[in-house]
């Protein structure tokens, strides 16, 4: 389906370059230019109203669904060798995106076989731990603030800053992290904001 | 043959009006130095490093539709490089047909990598509409105007009217879409206000996604509180998005949809903590050239203001 989809924006692409470089007459040339639009369009409502995708002609479904009565979200935490549990700055987590990371945790991880599971939890742990050390001496690296800082491009959804605020960076290294999976009602939490269950879903200690 | 003869004038009058050569080359400025910002703003060649974990539950067909091969950092940061390079010459308006058109080929190939490990859908990371719209503007004469070294032609024609309005349209199907999606997936069930209810509620809810500022978190508590505010804002919420595909063809949906959108990502940002990526785009819809010849018109006249005084 992947190189279907290929197939069709390279279309997009080859209509563009033939109606603008190949023909001689104006005539010939509106004509194909006539093509290339309606080629374009026709592309862009094709993927976007029935909700099928061909990036970069997208469906854009934003808080499009129903929410569920219970919903449920992965929480990640790290773990000091004492087993005190931290929050994780969402910028520990760079290059990856938080939320990125995240989604592929729900959709991929359980399929994984225990061993490849605990590849990626010393992989993540190993992002984590090496970020705290940075910004524990006070040279913490953000990656996605290299070149314009502050003026970087803000990511689609905000988090909270747990290393520059509050009880700022932990001293200890971490030594392994907790994935936790919490489940609410939503009106039941707005009214109390305890009512929340949480279930371990995996546990990496470093050996 | 009455309908097709006004379908024919109105495809003619939209696509091919003359155009301002200026309206077209600050398409080309806005959406490339839109692509740069973003483009800086992210580590997309780190992600080709990651362990093979995360690659096992991607498409093959998916790898090749992108060319991406896992496990090529340093290839893909020279690549990043080349698309920087790329999108400040489009930006200058420098070989700015083919600036745009490897900058496209690039980021079709380099934009992928943020989620390919979980999806190969990367909307609303930024680069979707900037994509579309290099590869459009590639095809057109958008760098008539506003480039090192030239000076822009003063006759409008209807070269630069197409691909404006195509670049326009990229950027206005982007909240029909969006209006879409919700009645397609969700239905008319959508609108019901205990939904956007539970919308506002779940995201104030969330302790891991949230922007800290007196501004944030207070404004969707508050609405989600009042159901006729939640009805108005399902109803406000779908007609605008799919009201805005009128944007690139009337200049009265111009001057109400454009800052309505602008008002509306304001209120989806303080009430959802959501921000949209693609806001600085709507500059896409200002007619420049009417704006720059209003400020000349206001400098001339200001100058011989002084001038009399004097």
């Amino acid at each position: 389906m992947g190189v279907v989809k290929a197939v069709l924006v390279l279309g997009f692409v080859g209509l563009g370059l033939i109606a603008t470089h190949l023909p001689r007459t104006e005539g010939s040339r509106r004509r194909l230019i006539n093509l290339y639009i309606g080629y374009t369009l026709a592309l862009g409502l094709g993927a976007g109203l029935p909700v099928f995708e061909v990036w970069p002609f997208s469906t854009w479904p934003l808080v499009a669904g129903r929410v569920a009565q219970t919903v449920t979200q992965p929480r990640v935490v790290a773990v000091g060798a004492d087993g005190q549990e931290y929050p994780i700055d969402y910028r520990a987590w760079e290059p990856f995106v938080f939320e990125e990371l995240i989604a592929w945790y729900d959709k991929h991880f359980a399929r994984l076989d225990r061993a490849a599971q605990d590849q990626v939890g010393a992989f993540l742990l190993g992002v984590i731990e090496h970020n705290r050390q940075q910004w524990a001496v006070g040279k913490p690296v953000i990656h996605f603030e290299r070149y314009l800082g502050p003026l970087s491009t803000p990511l689609f959804l905000g988090h909270p800053q747990h290393w520059t605020q509050g009880a700022g960076v932990p001293s200890r290294p971490f030594r392994g992290l907790r994935f936790y999976s919490e489940s609410w009602n939503v009106e039941e939490r707005w009214r109390d904001p305890s009512k929340v269950s949480r279930k371990l879903t995996y546990e990496y200690r470093e050996p | 043959m009455f309908l097709i003869e006004r379908l024919r004038r109105f495809w003619n009058s939209a696509f091919f009006s003359p155009e301002p050569a200026l309206n077209l080359a600050f398409a080309r400025l806005i959406f490339a130095a839109h692509a740069l910002w973003v483009l800086l703003s992210r580590d997309l060649p780190a992600n080709s490093a990651l362990p093979a974990e995360f690659w096992q539950g991607v498409d093959r067909s998916d790898l090749w539709r992108y060319l991406i091969f896992p496990g090529h950092a340093d290839v893909e940061s020279i690549l990043q490089g080349v698309a920087v390079i790329t999108l400040l010459l489009a930006t200058l308006g420098v070989m700015a047909r083919t600036a745009c058109f490897l900058s496209a080929l690039l980021l079709y190939h380099l934009a992928p990598l943020e989620t390919i490990y979980w999806t190969p859908n990367p909307f609303q990371r930024g680069f979707t509409v900037d994509v579309l719209c290099l590869f459009t503007l590639s095809c057109s004469r958008c760098a008539d105007a506003l480039r090192l070294g030239g000076s822009p032609p003063t006759a409008p024609s209807a070269d630069y009217c197409w691909p404006l309005r195509l670049v326009q349209l990229h950027l206005a199907q982007v909240y029909l879409l969006s209006g879409t999606s919700k009645l397609v997936l969700a239905g008319v069930q959508w609108l019901d206000p205990a939904n956007l209810r539970a919308w506002f509620l779940v995201f104030a809810e969330q302790d891991q996604v949230r922007r800290l500022g007196p501004f944030f978190n207070t404004v969707g508590p508050w609405i989600a509180e009042h159901w006729l505010l939640c009805l108005t804002a399902a109803l406000y919420g779908v007609a605008a998005n799919l009201c805005f595909i009128a944007v690139p063809f009337s200049r009265l949906a111009r001057r109400l949809l454009v800052p309505d959108a602008f008002f509306f990502h304001v209120m989806v940002l303080l009430s959802l903590n959501i921000f949209w990526i693609n806001t600085p785009q709507l500059l896409v819809y200002v007619n420049w050239h009417w704006l720059v010849g209003r400020l000349k018109e206001k400098l001339a006249a200001a100058d011989e203001r002084v001038n009399v005084r004097a």
